[in-house]
């Protein structure tokens, strides 16, 4: 025990525990040896060559390098406005007793509480922002997207829906189905345009709908943002009555009303952006992640482009239990369908056909007078006659 | 106090390997890594799993925690350097990068889709955008290196990096569009280039290092990587055979010396040479620059090899691959089960099964992605960035002396958030 008399209280503190160390001041790198002693409720430590002394009180020193193994312990002062050069400085001491005895007293610097906590504070903070960011992604995201929806100009989802009608044509082609042409009989078009024109009526957002019927034996149809309708010609010859494909065109237009569409992409970029950039993790992952959350979401639009399809039928006097005949055949039939059903429906709007649809379809349906006049119907039935390669039509 | 041997010597230009030599004689200066496998592996693992499980927004507290390691285990006459950066500044730099990206996306991608392109437009789109991002990774760059400096201490001493973001940026994208408009012969410039802006305006306290070197003697090594690179493509391209392919122009390409025997022999062989000659460009390169730093009166040495380097990467990628390996056995033997017998309970329709199915394995892949994703978190630290670190500085020697008397406090800078362009990027430097 050193015989200088640092405090006269050294009894106060128990034990005086004492070591050698080296402190850097924080102004230059030299490194001077010091002996350490703990006295009171204060770290005391002087120049073992020179006459410099040093005291800081324990609670106000700080522990740094809390991740490194070994027995040496380094210690600075807790930084304030008022001490900022004691905060440059460092005290190193490389004693196993007396960094016990320094931890019993100034338990804040134990390397394993300090550790503790960087750890799970962290943790904490990090886990109740991803529960957020999951609680957003399941229930704001869809409500946001469609917001977003309703104030983008139908010139645009007019372009969107062009160049992802490009797309899906490259799709076809893609999965070697061929390109499939585009039915231009005159007056079954002619026939499809009314219908859409009388729907058209009870809806005033002005959409410029453009119906085309593909050349394929695909029992589907979907809509594109804009306006954009496709009917496949295997649709057509499943349906037994004209109701039966108003009822899917006028679905079709509801998607387009309501925003299923544009909303949906909007959602897949916020998704894809937002768990990309969150996760910092590659593409693949949010991808996956994006597909599977997008598939679970394609109910509801289905539900909402029924009910809206089948009130447009209404408005417009038409015969509404299409959807219903259309969907329990449909169902009854599928199991022994051709199994490329809706290769492109699964991507774009899935329609899952389940009784719950069925029973909803036929609780709204209204008489009225029916969709196409027999001329009509034939004509649409054989729109098919006469075919061309798509863009031309 | 400062040795008068070394005090004013002016720099000496020229890249020969005598005139950058450093000051012989002993040190009494040494450059220390302590750090320890199993620990790491122990931060590695708690880091991996609380990623996983905040959907990897734990990863700014991660790395952090994993750079208090490394830094406090890396020690210059004994007493170690010091990380004072935390997660929390990472975070934040995260969040303004964020706010600032994200409506930039979802505004170029709004412009996009008003003006259809054709397939030209797009090409021209998608280079401006390559040439905007080859900047504003050298401009991430440079401002992660400074925020990792602006946290490091030794003996109290805050180090520093200088000089301006826009202008390091300017120039790194410059010499590496040289590089890319060369087709990598420039690279070696490049380097060198980007290594003097960075080094000569690295600062330990009052004190900067000097950067000293020249492309001129690791062009003779880079080529030799690059011919490598060079001979395989071209051999590949000119042997190549896709006559019998379904895609291409009709009939398929066919090279002129598809016919003749042992060119592709020569071509893979050539390409394998490739990751090998660049692990001992990069060890000559390091050693040359060590040769060419000087930190006041200090010089460095490094005596890495390459066969060193390469022992880490060849170990890394054998445990990934075995681990993937059984990985992938376990994953598809499940998905194989799943198919005979889920199929069989699932209720409705053929189609609706199908679906069904659809989903359930796009969620397993999803779940093997993130499997691999922590995989490569949790090792990666163990087998390459302390296995690196441990060569890297156990082969560097410090020479001659330096008056730690003279080495001042610099000056301080304000705090503030960090790297959230760089992690938006995914710009990394060796993984720290
Ligand atoms: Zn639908």
């Amino acid at each position: 025990m050193r015989s200088t008399s640092m405090s006269p209280d050294s009894s106060a503190g128990g034990d005086c525990v004492e070591a050698s160390g080296r402190f850097n001041d924080g102004q230059t790198a030299a490194s001077r040896r010091v002996s350490v002693a703990i006295v009171g409720q204060r770290l005391e430590f002087q120049e073992e060559q020179g006459s410099l002394r040093w005291a800081w009180p324990l609670d106000e020193l700080r522990r740094v390098g809390e991740e490194r193994r070994g027995d040496d312990l380094i210690l600075t002062y807790v930084e304030t406005p008022a001490k900022e050069q004691l905060a440059d400085a460092r005290l190193v001491i490389h004693d196993t007793a007396f960094r016990a005895a320094l931890l019993a007293a100034a338990p804040q610097l134990s390397g394993g509480r300090i550790r503790r906590r960087a750890i799970w504070r962290p943790a904490a903070l990090t886990l109740a922002v991803a529960a957020g960011l999951v609680a957003f992604v399941l229930f704001g995201l869809r409500p946001a997207a469609q917001a977003v929806a309703n104030v983008v100009p139908v010139s645009w989802e007019v372009a969107l829906g062009d160049s992802v009608y490009d797309q899906v044509l490259d799709y076809f082609s893609l999965f070697g189905m061929g390109q499939p042409e585009a039915c231009i009989a005159e007056p079954g078009r002619q026939a499809l345009e009314t219908l859409t024109a009388t729907l058209a009526e009870g809806d005033e957002t002005g959409y410029p709908y453009r119906v085309v019927v593909l050349d394929d034996e695909m029992v589907n149809a979907f809509a594109l943002p804009g306006g954009r309708i496709v009917l496949f010609r295997g649709l057509i010859d499943f349906s037994e009555r004209p109701e039966e494909v108003a009822a899917v065109l006028s679905h079709e237009m509801a998607h387009i009303i309501a925003q299923h569409g544009v909303a949906r992409i909007m959602e897949q970029f916020g998704l894809t952006i937002l768990l990309d950039f969150v996760t910092g993790g590659g593409g693949v992952i949010t991808g996956s992640a994006a597909v599977v959350l997008g598939l679970s979401y394609s109910r509801h639009d289905e539900r909402e482009a029924d009910s809206l399809g089948i009130e447009l039928l209404n408005r417009a006097g038409i015969q509404s239990d299409g959807l219903a005949t259309f969907f329990e055949r449909f169902s009854l039939e599928r199991g022994t369908d051709e199994g490329n059903l809706g290769e492109i429906g699964t991507i774009l709007s899935t329609h899952p056909a389940d009784w719950e649809r069925i029973e909803a379809g036929r609780a709204a349906a209204r008489d009225g007078r029916p969709a196409f006049t027999e001329d009509e119907w034939a004509a649409v039935q054989a729109i098919c006659d006469e075919t061309a390669p798509v863009g031309g039509e | 106090m400062v040795d008068a041997t070394f005090e004013g010597v002016p720099p000496r230009m020229g890249g020969t390997d005598v005139a950058s030599a450093p000051p012989p004689g002993p040190s009494n200066h040494s450059v220390d890594y302590r750090g320890g496998a199993g620990q790491v592996f122990r931060i590695a693992l708690v880091n991996s799993l609380l990623s996983l499980v905040t959907l990897g927004i734990y990863r700014f507290w991660a790395r952090t925690r994993l750079r208090r390691y490394f830094w406090s285990h890396v020690e210059l006459d004994g007493d170690p350097i010091e990380y004072t950066g935390t997660g929390m500044q990472l975070f934040l730099g995260f969040l303004i990068v964020l706010a600032i990206l994200v409506p930039l996306l979802f505004g170029l991608e709004y412009v996009a889709t008003l003006f259809p392109q054709d397939a030209w437009e797009q090409a021209a789109i998608v280079l401006v955008q390559g040439i905007g991002l080859l900047f504003l990774v050298q401009y991430a760059v440079f401002r992660a290196r400074r925020y990792r400096l602006r946290h490091t201490r030794w003996r109290g001493i805050r180090c520093d990096q200088t000089g301006s973001g826009r202008r390091y940026a300017l120039r790194a994208f410059g010499y590496a569009l040289l590089t890319f408009v060369t087709l990598g012969l420039a690279y070696p410039l490049f380097r060198v280039k980007t290594q003097r802006f960075l080094m000569n305006n690295t600062r330990i306290g009052s004190q900067a290092f000097s950067f000293d070197g020249s492309a001129r003697p690791l062009f003779k090594k880079w080529l030799l990587v690059w011919a490598a690179l060079f001979v395989g493509i071209v051999l590949i391209a000119l042997s190549a055979d896709l006559s019998g392919a379904p895609f291409g122009p009709d009939g398929g390409y066919r090279g002129p010396l598809a016919a003749v025997p042992g060119v592709g022999f020569v071509a893979a062989i050539a390409l394998l040479a490739v990751p090998l000659l660049y692990a001992w460009y990069s060890a000559r390169e390091l050693r040359y620059f060590a040769q060419v730093t000087r930190f006041g009166s200090l010089g460095f040495a490094s005596g890495l090899k390459a066969r060193q380097v390469l022992i880490i990467y060849a170990i890394y990628y054998l445990v990934l691959a075995v681990v993937a390996g059984i990985a992938f056995l376990v994953f598809s033997g499940f998905v194989a089960g799943l198919q005979e017998g889920l199929m069989a309970s699932l209720g409705g329709t053929q189609e609706e099964q199908m679906m069904q199915f659809q989903g359930i394995v796009i969620l397993l892949g999803f779940v093997a992605l993130l499997f691999a994703a922590t995989l490569v978190s949790i090792i990666q630290p163990v087998l390459i960035m302390h296995p690196l670190a441990r060569r890297v500085i156990g082969t560097l020697s410090l020479k001659g002396q330096y008056d730690m008397d003279a080495l001042l406090q610099g000056a301080k800078t304000r705090e503030r958030p960090g790297e959230g362009l760089a992690d938006a990027l995914d710009v990394d430097v060796a993984g720290f």
